[in-house]
């Protein structure tokens, strides 16, 4: 009842005029650097930093935050639109959203995807208002082992991706390469770098990723459209019609529910990041949907369940930063920066020294969410418009987004050649029907798994029990030969399938 | 669909073995756990495994496939996800030489793009790049339109990028 | 006449992108009116600085490094009557930056953030430069290494720490940021001087490294005491001896090295770098400006907030540590395999 009172006093404030505005002005940033490929919030928010000087710390923190979780309620527009992730966690999105675009229904897909984003923000909040303490132990429990096998997880969900288990686990596998390339964090040695001081660090997701999803699909697209442009014809404007049915919602609720529940537990723990939430909220839809089957032709589901997922993390990595003061993403980190700059210290005591201020912050963010969503809907009804351009204009446009968002990620040009480089590779990918999403949760997690891995045995000092040792690591072992099984078990019946197809 | 996958399973075997041969090129196990090049050369080896698999199961595919077309003329019906009907050819990656001249033209004109942007600086790298495209994509377009949105995507990415984002972008000799 | 429709259609779509901008402009505004504010500082009448000037930050945005230079671009501006961008460029553990700064002329108007992790990187020779190529300018802040353990631990002390791995070799999981590192050169000095064996389990971040720690993943950390202020403040971490020359005013009650008797004084240093070739007198310049900064209350404020001990080296007094600190750390690197083999 506490935490109640608590909420309202913080409402109080954050329903204020100065309140509002900076919410909106956060939320309004964050929708629009999320739609924007590569300049992620987390370079938004250092940019702004120094703005909010000035401000009350309570307005200053609630618009960064706004920016945060309003970067990825923008990240899906793009994806659906025009087969263009600008971040990683809105790769999945790609896969039956963009079908959905093209089958005429971008509007339900913008639409499930706002809504998603909606209901699993707001849940995510809820549980972040009320169960943070639970969570946050829950967060603590996972060291190396653990995350070795939920990356495991998340690599066999990279098969499950696609229909040619084969292809698909090819495409996994170059992924999981291509992620070893630059300095190994364990030995400290650099490996595939062949000289090239750019690929110390590895290789930039987000260049990667622009270019085997939307540079490859354009240069697709030039050999076999004509200059007949526009792809979508006949599609109503009102925005009454864009929205998703009653249908869409029946097939939608469950996937939406089961998202944010995967999201919001990832988001807790730190490191873990809204890409691979979505990837595993897609596979779980793939294991227990009630149109499994239909997954990647470009059923709502497909959209529905990645994009409350990307969402709940957001809520989620909260509990890190204000639990212990640990930040768990770059996103959050800064925002720890920023309270730290007003002389807050991120962390428990802020709701013991502070109560006034992290409540009415947390107030905000359940306002911000509504505004994200009174915001997104009107511009659902423009943004389908941009699939009217016709397609010798919108092209140029894409790719000079492409080619500057590439260069913003590391203000480098060095990430532009690898988006050209991995935009001619997407294109040879979508001729020889490879699909690229694997590849991109392979590179994704290919860090994280093999350093837990071999993190896990300098613990045990070589020691293979290490890994069924505690519950969570025992559950999350079964769980990945369960599911191990079942691929390969699927793989055969799937091989007989083609057998007996062809008989 | 396609089901000779002669060339792409060797292609994938090469990249497995190249992978093991430079993996082999970093410790395989320090002191009692695996070193930097463990990961890499289980990647490699898988991946030649798959290679095997693909070269294996597409030559049975074939030959399942040429033995019906000899005995009956009975077309396999596709499943209701992969419409395409299984034929045997040699798989290429493009469609032919006209498609690979344009994804070539295209892959050019990025890259002079690219280089531009160095020396003329982004802006006016960007208005060309546009107005190039656009006129390589659709000839027939009145040059009003082409020049038109080739200054509005310019000035608009300006605007949005270096001036309210702040990003850095390539300045080149005219400083803009 | 469709195509004039499709016309409509996309210069519509664009005039809303401009009016999402404006939205964003109006909130920088602000920012704006500070660099007016900046420009009517007095001028100096020395010709430099007449131009804007880029601080180039080798991190990404919002990490300590970005912050620090951040921080100080805001505050020096103010000195030197001109505006200061700050640009991160990352990628190759700082050689992407120290590349671009060489691409630019050596002016002063281009300044590169530096930080003791520079000394191992050319220890390592994982960067393609070497400390010459390389004016270092000013030192600021350090940030030292300290030993911790759980509240639960039964260790105490450092001496606990030290006996007990004495008689288990290798009996405790110890860890931190990074592989052949700052905190585990830390480790591996204490070790020399203390003679036990122990192994590293290299973490992604300090951060990482504390959740481990407070998780009981691992049985000790060796992190920057302020990764786990929380935690130390409140007693859930236990910090057994810290870097510092003298007790930090942060952690008054934390016992260093030196008074345990391991001579063990260590910090990761942050500071500025020029190219080489920029004139002394630029230097001299630059230095001047920082000097004030540093006295700065808003400064001071900012280094009390981050929980930074002030370390403030001048040129010379940067240069010639650096020196040092690349031969040790060599010495070390060798010693631990991490050198490549030639």
């Amino acid at each position: 009842m506490e935490v109640l009172n608590n909420l309202l006093t913080g409402f109080g404030v954050a329903l204020t005029w100065q309140g509002l505005l900076y919410t909106l002005i956060g939320v309004t940033v964050g929708t629009l650097v999320g739609v924007l490929p590569g300049l992620g919030p987390s370079a938004t928010l250092a940019l702004l930093l120094p703005v909010t000087f000035g401000l009350d710390p309570t307005f200053a923190i609630a618009m960064l935050a706004g920016i945060y979780y309003g970067a990825e309620y923008g990240g899906s527009t793009t994806s659906i639109l025009l087969n263009l992730p600008g971040e990683a966690g809105s790769v999945v999105t790609c896969l039956d959203g963009n079908l959905m675009a093209k089958k005429g229904r971008a509007g339900a897909a913008l639409g499930i995807a706002a809504f998603g984003s909606f209901i699993a923000g707001t849940i995510g909040l809820i549980a972040f208002t009320f169960m943070a303490h639970p969570l946050a132990k829950w967060s603590l429990s996972f060291g190396p082992p653990e995350y070795s096998m939920l990356m495991m997880l998340g690599l066999v969900a990279a098969a499950s991706l696609s229909r040619d288990k084969v292809k698909g686990l090819v495409m996994a596998i170059l992924g999981l390469l291509l992620g070893t390339i630059g300095t190994d964090t364990v030995s400290g040695s650099e490996r595939f770098t062949f000289g090239i001081a750019n690929l110390m660090s590895g290789l930039s997701f987000i260049p990667v990723i622009m270019g085997l999803f939307a540079v490859g699909d354009i240069i697709n697209n030039f050999t076999e459209t004509s200059e007949t442009g526009a792809s979508v014809t006949g599609v109503s404007y009102r925005l009454r019609d864009l929205l998703p049915t009653r249908e869409d919602w029946s097939y939608s609720i469950w996937p939406i529910i089961r998202g944010t529940v995967v999201g919001f537990l990832l988001g807790t723990l730190p490191g873990s990041g809204a890409a691979v939430a979505a990837f595993l909220a897609y596979s779980v839809e793939r294991a227990v949907g009630r149109r499994r089957q239909l997954l990647g032709t470009g059923i709502i589901e497909g959209v529905a369940a990645p994009e409350s997922a990307n969402n709940a993390v957001t809520a989620g990595a909260m509990i890190p930063l204000f639990s212990f003061g640990i930040p768990g993403t770059p996103t959050t980190a800064i925002l720890a920066g920023a309270l730290m700059m007003y002389g807050l210290q991120p962390g428990p005591f802020l709701f013991v020294n502070h109560a006034s201020f992290i409540w009415a912050v947390i107030a905000t963010m359940y306002i911000g969410n509504v505004m994200l969503l009174v915001l997104n809907l009107p511009l659902i009804g423009l943004w389908v418009q941009l699939l009217k351009v016709p397609f010798y204009l919108l092209a140029p446009v894409v790719l000079v987004i492409t080619v500057i968002g590439a260069f913003s990620v590391n203000n480098n040009i060095f990430d532009v050649w690898i988006l050209l480089i991995f935009g001619f590779l997407g294109y040879l990918a979508k001729k020889n029907k490879y699909p690229v999403a694997p590849l991109v949760l392979g590179m994704i997690i290919s860090k994280k798994l093999e350093q837990s891995l071999r993190r896990s045995l300098l613990m045990s000092l070589g020691d293979l029990r290490i890994f069924v040792s505690s519950p969570i690591s025992l559950a999350l072992s079964i769980l990945v030969a369960v599911a191990l099984l079942a691929t390969i078990f699927s793989f055969f019946k799937s091989k007989k399938g083609v057998r007996t197809q062809g008989a | 669909m396609n089901v000779n996958r002669l060339p792409e399973g060797i292609f994938v075997i090469i990249i497995g073995l190249v992978t093991i041969w430079l993996s082999l090129g970093y410790s395989y196990m320090e002191r009692f756990t695996p070193g930097p090049g463990f990961f890499p050369f289980w990647l490699g080896l898988l991946l030649t495994v798959l290679g095997f698999i693909m070269l294996v199961s597409s030559a049975a595919q074939v030959r399942t496939l040429r033995r019906q077309q000899v005995t009956s003329d009975s077309r396999p019906v596709g499943n209701e996800v992969t419409k395409e009907e299984p034929v045997i050819g040699a798989s290429t990656p493009f469609t032919g030489w006209s498609d690979l001249s344009k994804v070539f033209a295209a892959l050019i004109i990025l890259v002079l793009l690219v280089l531009a942007m160095d020396w003329l600086g982004t802006t006016i790298s960007v208005a060309l790049f546009t107005i190039l495209l656009i006129w390589f994509l659709n000839p027939r377009v009145s040059w009003k339109i082409v020049l038109g949105t080739g200054v509005l995507v310019a000035v608009a990415s300006y605007l949005l990028f270096v001036v309210t984002l702040e990003v850095p972008l390539p300045k080149g000799i005219f400083g803009f | 006449m469709k195509r004039i429709v499709q016309v409509r259609k996309l210069v519509s779509s664009l005039v809303v992108m401009l009016l999402l901008l404006s939205v964003l402009a109006g909130c920088s505004g602000s920012k704006t009116s500070t660099d007016k504010t900046a420009s009517t500082a007095p001028q100096q009448k020395s010709g430099y600085p007449t131009k804007p000037i880029t601080f180039v930050v080798w991190s990404s945005a919002g990490s300590p490094l970005d912050l620090f230079m951040r921080k100080l671009a805001d505050l020096t501006k103010k000195e030197l009557g001109q505006p200061i961008m700050v640009e991160n460029r990352t990628g190759g553990n700082g050689a992407a930056a120290m590349a671009y700064v060489n691409s630019q002329p050596a002016d002063g108007y281009t300044v590169l953030s530096t930080t003791g992790s520079l000394t191992f990187a050319i220890a390592k020779e994982s960067v393609p430069f070497k400390a010459d190529d390389f004016i270092f300018v000013k030192s600021f802040q350090a940030e030292p290494s300290a030993i911790a353990v759980r509240k639960d631990s039964p260790l105490k002390a450092l001496e606990n720490f030290i006996d007990y791995m004495k008689k288990h070799p290798n009996g405790l999981k110890i860890g931190g940021y990074a592989s052949g590192g700052f905190h585990q050169y830390v480790l591996y000095r204490l070790q020399q001087k203390a003679n036990f064996e122990a192994t590293w389990i290299p973490f992604e971040g300090g951060a990482d490294a504390v959740t481990n720690l407070l998780g009981g993943h691992i049985d000790v950390a060796v992190i920057t005491p302020s990764t786990a202020l929380n935690q130390v403040q409140s007693g859930a971490i236990r910090l057994l001896a810290i870097s510092t020359d003298k007790r930090s005013p942060y952690f008054p009650d934390v016992p260093t090295f030196k008074e345990k008797g391991y001579d063990i004084v260590e910090m990761l240093w942050r500071g500025v770098m020029v190219k080489k070739g920029t004139p002394a007198e630029l230097i001299q310049r630059l230095n001047q400006a920082f000097d004030k900064v540093a006295q700065n209350p808003d400064w001071k404020k900012y280094m009390t907030d981050y929980k930074q001990e002030e370390y403030l080296l001048d040129s010379q007094g940067l240069t010639e540590l650096v020196k040092r600190e690349i031969a040790d750390r060599r010495a070390f690197l060798e010693k631990g395999g991490f050198l490549k083999k030639k």
